[in-house]
C-alpha cells in the first residue's frame, strides 16, 4: 500500500476554476500507462518496448477514455446539485436559527413588512380590479367610450342619441365594432311575483365589442335592433340561474317584459358581467320616429366602441369632431342649437369605468407606497441595530477566516427569510383586507364587489417582497461586514465599531420615517376632518323619520296620463291614512337616487348677463306634500297646491341657487322662465344636495307633477313616519300592492340610508388612510426606539464614565432624549415641507378644508412628536440606569 | 492460465482491493494481478469506467493526491456504503460458488 497526501493545490484549482472532468480523466489514464511503462522498464525493457507493452495492456484507450469520461461527467453534475442544495440549506438553517434567537426583532421586522406588503396587496388588487381588468376581454384597453360634449351648456361627457349611434355604427373605417346601450328597468310578469329587471337595451354590435360569448343558445346581431320585430332576449348567467335554476330548456321559452313577449335565445357565460348589475340584454327597438332630427339630442345611450387597429384616441377625436360637424350641416338648427357648441369625443373606456374612484385610488396608492417605504426603512434600521449587537460575533468569524462575502451571504439569507415570512404573512393580511373592502359600504360600486386577490396581484406582491428584502438586506449586510475585526476584538470595540457612516445612515432612516409618517398622518387628518365637515353639512332637507321608495308604472297599463295621475293620487291618499304616517309626497328627482335630469332654460324677456353662469338647471317634478315631507324650507312665495293642475297657469318653484345666480338683486316671484315650457315662478325653496354632500350648488327648477306634459312613470314616494323603518317599509309596499298587484316597488329605504350610501367611498378612503396613518405612527415610533436603543448601547461606556464622574441620571436622560427628539424635529420639518409641497394631491377628497390647513398640520406634528417621544423615553431611561462599574468592566 | 472476468465481478474485486486503504488506479490493477498470480486478465483501461461509476454511486471517494515519489495520482477510498456493498457482493458470490460447486459435484441419482 502506498503512502500519499491530498493534493491541496489541485483542490483549490478545481474550487476556483471548476473541476474539468476531461482533463482529470486524461491525466488519470495517462498516469496509469506511465506507471506501467516505468515498471516494465525497470524490469529490463527498453523505453520504447515498455511504452508499447503498457499501451497494449491498457487496451482500447479511446473506448475506456470515453466511458470513463461519461461516468465522470454524470458524477460531477450530481455532486454540484447536492453541493448547491447543501449550501442553501445550510445558510437557511443558520439564518432561521439566528432569527429564532432574536425573537422580538424577528417579530417586529416580520410584522412591519407584512403590514406594508399586505396593505399593498389589497390596494393593488383593488386598482387591478377596477382599473386594469374589470372585463374578461383581451382588448379592454383599446375600447373607447364615445360621448357628447356641449361646452355651451357646460355639459361634458353626455350620452348620445339613437340617431347619432346609428350614424357612428356605420363608420367601419373608424370602428371594428360599435355599440350604444341604455339601461332601462323592465317589469317582468307572468313568472311568479312581478319583478323589476335591470335590462340593457342595445343597438350595434354589443356582444362583439365586449367579446361576450354564449354559454347556451345564441346571441342576437346588430340587425336585430333595426326594426321592432325581433323581440328576443339574452340572459345573464346569474339571472338564468335565479329564474330557472339553470335549466337549459329555457332557450325558446318566452318572457313577458313590460307586457310584451320576448323569446329567450341565449344565456351568457358567467364571467361576462357588464354592465355589472344587468340581468338581461335586448335589441333596442329603433323606429322611424326615433330618427327624426328633433330627436338628435335626446341623449340616452352610452356608446362603447373598439376602434380600428392603429387608430389613436387623438386621431379618433379628430374624426369624431368632423363627423359632428357633418351632422350640424345636415340637421342644422332643428337638432343642434349652435350656442350649445355640440361635438362628439372619445375617451378610454377603462377611465370611464373607473369613474369617480380614480382620485381616491391614486391617493391610496400613494399612501400605500409611503407605508411600504417606511416599513423598509424601519426594517433596515432594525437590521442595522441588530447587526451591531452582533459585531463581536461577526468579528470573531471574520478573524477565523470567514471572508466578507460569506458574512454578507449569511446576512442576506436572514433578510431573505424575513422577507419571505413578511410576504407570506402580508399576503394573509392582504386577503383579509380585500374581504373587508368588498364588504364595506363602498361595495355599492359594482367594480369593488368583484375585486379579489388574483395571479397578477400575487406576482406584484412577490416582487415587492423581494425588492424590500434586497433593499433592507443588502445595505445593512454590506455595512455590517465593514466591521473591522481587529478593532472590535481589541476592545475599544463596542464604543467605536459603528463608525460615522453607519450612524448617519441610521439617522437618515429615522428622519425619512418621521417625514413619511407625518405626510401620511396629515393626509389622513385632512380626510378625516373633511368627513366630519361633510357629516355636519346641511343637505337642505331632513333625514330623520323620512322614508322613501320608488314606484314604476308600466307604459302599457298607465300610458294614459290620467290613469297615472289617478294612481299616484290614490297612493298618496292611502299612505296618509296609515296610522303613524304623517305626511306623504312624491317627486321625480329624489335626493341621492343618482338620477339626473337637467336642461337649458331662459329668463323670459331678458338676455343673459355677461357675468351670469350658464343658464342650465335641474328639472324636477313634485307632487303631494313633497317639500313639507322632506323639510325643504320655503324661502319666499308659496309652494304648489292642488290648484296647480292642468287647468291652471303653469307655475314653477326655483331653489335659492337659481335665485342667487340669476335674480341676484330682485324678487324672482312672478318672473317667467322657459325650460321647454314657460312657467311663472311662484316660490323659492332651500337648495338641496342632489347626489353628494360635497357637490357644488346647481340651479334647480321644480314643476308641479299635475302640470307635466307627459306621464312620468318613475316616481319616488316620500313619507314622514313615526313607525320603525321596517314597519314603514311594509306599509309602503302594502299600499302599492293593494292598488295594483302588478306594479313593482323597489329601492325602499330610509332617507338617511340613501345619504349614508353616498359616503361609502369617502368612508372607505378615510378608514384605509386612517389605518395607514396609525400604522405609520407605530412604525416610526418603533424606528426611533430602535435607533436610540442602538445609540445607547453604543455609548454604554461613555454614559458609565459620565455617571461615574457624577452626572445625574436626569441629565443622562435629557441628553439621550435631546438626541432622539432632535432627529424627530428634523423629520417633522422635512415632512411638513414635503406635505406643503404636494398639498394639491388630496384635492378631490377634501371638503370644507384647505389642503394646507394649519390646524391639521400643527395637530399632526404634535401627535407624531408625542409618539416619537415615547419611542425615545425607554432607551433614555435605560441609559440612566447604566451601572458605571459594569459598563467599564465590560470593556 | 488466463480466465476472462465474469461480468460484474470486477466491481467486487475493486472494492476488495480498496478494503485495506486508499489506492490509485494503477495500484489497484497491480494488486489484482499479484493477488491472482496473473490468472485474471482484463484490459487495464476497463478499470476506470468502473471506478468512476462506483464513485458516482457513492461507494468510493476520489481525491487527487501525491504519492511517495511525488507523482500526482487520483486516490480512491472505500466509503461506508462501499464497504457494505462489498460485504453483500461477497456473500452473493459465496452462495453462487457453493451452488455451482454442488452442481458440479453432484452424482447421478
Amino acid at each position: 500500500m502506498l503512502r500519499w497526501m491530498p493534493d491541496r493545490y489541485r483542490e483549490l484549482r478545481d474550487l476556483v476554476w471548476g473541476a474539468r472532468p476531461d482533463r482529470d480523466v486524461d491525466e488519470e489514464l495517462a498516469t496509469h500507462v506511465a506507471l506501467r511503462a516505468e515498471e516494465l522498464e525497470a524490469q529490463g525493457m527498453t523505453a520504447e518496448e515498455a511504452r508499447r507493452e503498457a499501451q497494449r495492456r491498457f487496451g482500447d484507450a479511446e473506448r475506456w477514455r470515453r466511458e470513463t469520461l461519461s461516468e465522470a461527467e454524470l458524477e460531477q453534475r450530481g455532486r454540484h446539485r447536492t453541493e448547491r442544495l447543501d449550501t442553501i440549506r445550510r445558510e437557511l438553517r443558520l439564518a432561521l436559527r439566528s432569527l429564532a434567537r432574536a425573537r422580538t426583532f424577528t417579530l417586529i421586522a416580520v410584522l412591519t413588512l407584512a403590514l406594508g406588503i399586505g396593505a399593498n396587496t389589497a390596494i393593488f388588487s383593488v386598482v387591478n380590479g377596477v382599473l386594469l381588468r374589470p372585463l374578461p376581454v383581451s382588448w379592454l384597453r383599446d375600447l373607447v367610450v364615445v360621448q357628447g360634449d356641449l361646452p355651451g351648456l357646460d355639459l361634458y361627457g353626455t350620452p348620445i342619441s339613437v340617431g347619432e349611434a346609428l350614424d357612428l355604427a356605420e363608420r367601419r373605417d373608424l370602428f371594428q365594432s360599435f355599440t350604444a346601450y341604455s339601461r332601462p328597468t323592465l317589469n317582468l310578469t307572468g313568472a311568479g311575483e312581478p319583478q323589476r329587471i335591470a335590462a340593457v337595451s342595445t343597438v350595434g354590435q354589443f356582444f362583439d365589442v365586449f367579446g361576450a360569448r354564449p354559454q347556451l343558445g345564441r346571441l342576437y346581431r346588430a340587425e336585430d335592433s333595426r326594426d321592432g320585430n325581433h323581440k328576443v332576449v339574452v340572459l345573464s348567467h346569474a339571472f338564468w340561474q335565479e329564474l330557472t335554476g339553470g335549466d337549459p330548456r329555457v332557450i325558446g321559452t318566452s318572457l313577458r317584459l313590460n307586457d310584451t313577449a320576448f323569446e329567450v335565445i341565449g344565456v351568457l357565460r358567467p364571467d361576462f358581467r357588464y354592465p355589472r348589475t344587468a340581468q338581461l340584454w335586448i335589441p333596442r327597438e329603433v323606429l322611424p320616429q326615433h330618427l327624426v332630427p328633433e330627436q338628435r339630442l335626446t341623449l340616452g345611450l352610452t356608446a362603447v366602441a373598439r376602434p380600428q387597429p392603429g387608430l389613436t384616441v387623438e386621431q379618433l377625436r379628430g374624426q369624431l369632431g368632423a363627423e359632428a360637424k357633418r351632422w350640424h350641416e345636415r340637421y342644422g338648427g332643428q337638432a343642434y342649437e349652435p350656442t350649445a357648441q355640440h361635438t362628439v369625443v372619445a375617451a378610454p373606456f377603462v377611465e370611464f369605468l373607473a369613474g369617480q374612484l380614480r382620485p381616491i385610488l391614486r391617493v391610496l396608492m400613494g399612501a400605500v407606497g409611503l407605508v411600504l417605504l417606511i416599513s423598509c426603512a424601519n426594517v433596515a434600521s432594525l437590521q442595522l441595530v441588530r447587526s451591531t449587537g452582533r459585531a463581536r460575533e461577526l468579528a470573531v468569524r471574520a478573524a477565523l477566516g470567514a471572508g466578507r462575502w460569506p458574512l454578507v451571504r449569511q446576512l442576506f439569507a436572514e433578510s431573505l427569510a424575513l422577507g419571505v415570512a413578511g410576504g407570506v404573512v402580508g399576503l394573509g393580511i392582504g386577503a383579509l383586507l380585500i374581504r373587508l373592502i368588498a364588504r364595506s359600504d363602498a361595495a355599492q360600486f359594482a367594480l369593488l364587489r368583484d375585486v379579489r386577490l388574483d395571479g397578477a396581484v400575487l406576482a406584484f406582491t412577490a416582487v415587492v417582497t423581494l425588492v424590500a428584502a434586497v433593499l433592507f438586506g443588502t445595505i445593512p449586510a454590506v455595512r455590517a461586514s465593514d466591521v473591522a475585526a481587529g478593532e472590535v476584538l481589541r476592545g475599544s470595540a463596542r464604543g467605536t465599531s459603528a463608525g460615522p457612516a453607519r450612524g448617519r445612515f441610521l439617522q437618515g432612516a429615522v428622519v425619512v420615517q418621521v417625514a413619511l409618517a407625518l405626510v401620511l398622518l396629515l393626509g389622513s387628518g385632512l380626510v378625516v376632518r373633511s368627513m366630519n365637515r361633510l357629516l355636519d353639512a346641511d343637505p337642505g332637507f331632513e333625514t330623520a323619520s323620512i322614508h322613501t321608495m320608488r314606484v314604476a308604472l308600466s307604459g302599457a297599463r298607465y300610458g294614459d296620463r290620467g290613469a297615472g295621475m289617478a294612481f299616484h293620487d290614490a297612493l298618496l291618499e292611502r299612505l296618509r291614512a296609515v296610522p303613524g304616517i304623517q305626511m306623504a309626497g312624491m317627486v321625480y328627482g329624489l335626493p341621492f337616487d343618482n338620477l339626473d335630469n337637467s336642461s337649458p332654460f331662459n329668463v323670459v324677456g331678458r338676455a343673459a348677463a355677461a357675468d351670469e353662469p350658464k343658464r342650465h338647471a335641474r328639472m324636477w317634478y313634485a307632487g303631494g306634500d313633497y317639500f313639507q315631507t322632506m323639510g325643504i324650507a320655503l324661502v319666499r312665495g308659496r309652494l304648489f297646491t292642488d290648484a296647480d293642475d292642468g287647468n291652471g297657469q303653469v307655475v314653477s318653484v326655483i331653489d335659492e341657487t337659481l335665485a342667487r345666480q340669476f335674480f341676484p338683486n330682485e324678487d324672482p316671484i312672478g318672473k317667467q322662465i322657459a325650460q321647454g315650457i314657460e312657467s311663472t315662478i311662484v316660490g323659492v325653496v332651500r337648495a338641496v344636495k342632489k347626489d353628494d354632500l360635497a357637490e357644488p350648488d346647481k340651479a334647480t327648477i321644480y314643476y308641479p307633477f299635475r302640470q307635466t306634459q307627459w306621464m312620468v312613470s318613475n316616481m319616488s314616494v316620500v313619507v314622514r313616519s313615526t313607525l320603525p323603518a321596517s314597519a314603514t317599509a311594509t306599509a309602503l309596499r302594502a299600499a302599492v300592492r293593494e292598488l295594483d298587484g302588478s306594479i313593482p316597488v323597489f329601492d325602499v329605504m330610509p332617507m338617511a340610508e340613501r345619504v349614508e350610501r353616498s359616503l361609502g367611498t369617502r368612508r372607505l378612503a378615510m378608514g384605509v388612510l386612517g389605518g395607514f396613518a396609525a400604522l405609520a405612527l407605530l412604525l416610526s415610533a418603533l424606528g426611533v426606539y430602535g435607533v436610540l436603543s442602538y445609540g445607547v448601547s453604543q455609548r454604554t461606556r461613555e454614559l458609565g464614565v459620565r455617571l461615574a464622574l457624577g452626572a445625574r441620571p436626569r441629565e443622562v436622560v435629557t441628553m439621550v432624549l435631546r438626541g432622539g427628539l432632535g432627529l424627530t424635529a428634523v423629520g417633522l420639518a422635512v415632512g411638513a415641507v414635503a406635505f406643503l409641497g404636494m398639498g394639491g394631491a388630496l384635492g378631490a377628497l377634501l371638503y370644507g378644508i384647505g389642503p394646507r390647513d394649519p390646524v391639521t398640520l400643527a395637530t399632526g406634528a404634535a401627535l407624531l412628536a408625542l409618539v416619537a417621544a415615547f419611542g425615545c423615553y425607554i432607551p433614555a431611561r435605560r441609559a440612566a440606569r447604566v451601572d458605571p462599574i459594569t459598563a467599564l468592566r465590560a470593556e | 492460465m488466463r480466465l476472462d472476468l465474469v461480468q460484474g465481478t470486477l466491481d467486487m474485486l475493486v472494492l476488495k482491493a480498496l478494503a485495506w486503504g486508499p489506492r490509485h488506479g494503477y495500484d489497484i490493477a497491480r494488486w489484482l494481478q499479484q493477488t491472482t498470480d496473473d490468472a485474471l486478465t482484463v484490459e487495464e483501461g476497463s478499470l476506470y469506467p468502473a471506478l468512476h461509476r462506483m464513485s458516482r454511486r457513492g461507494w468510493l471517494k476520489a481525491e487527487w493526491g501525491l504519492s511517495e515519489n511525488n507523482r500526482r495520482a487520483k486516490y480512491y477510498t472505500l466509503t461506508a456504503q462501499g464497504r457494505q456493498q462489498l460485504h453483500s457482493e461477497a456473500a452473493t458470490w459465496g452462495e453462487f460458488i457453493d451452488a455451482v460447486a454442488k452442481v458440479l459435484h453432484a452424482r447421478p441419482a
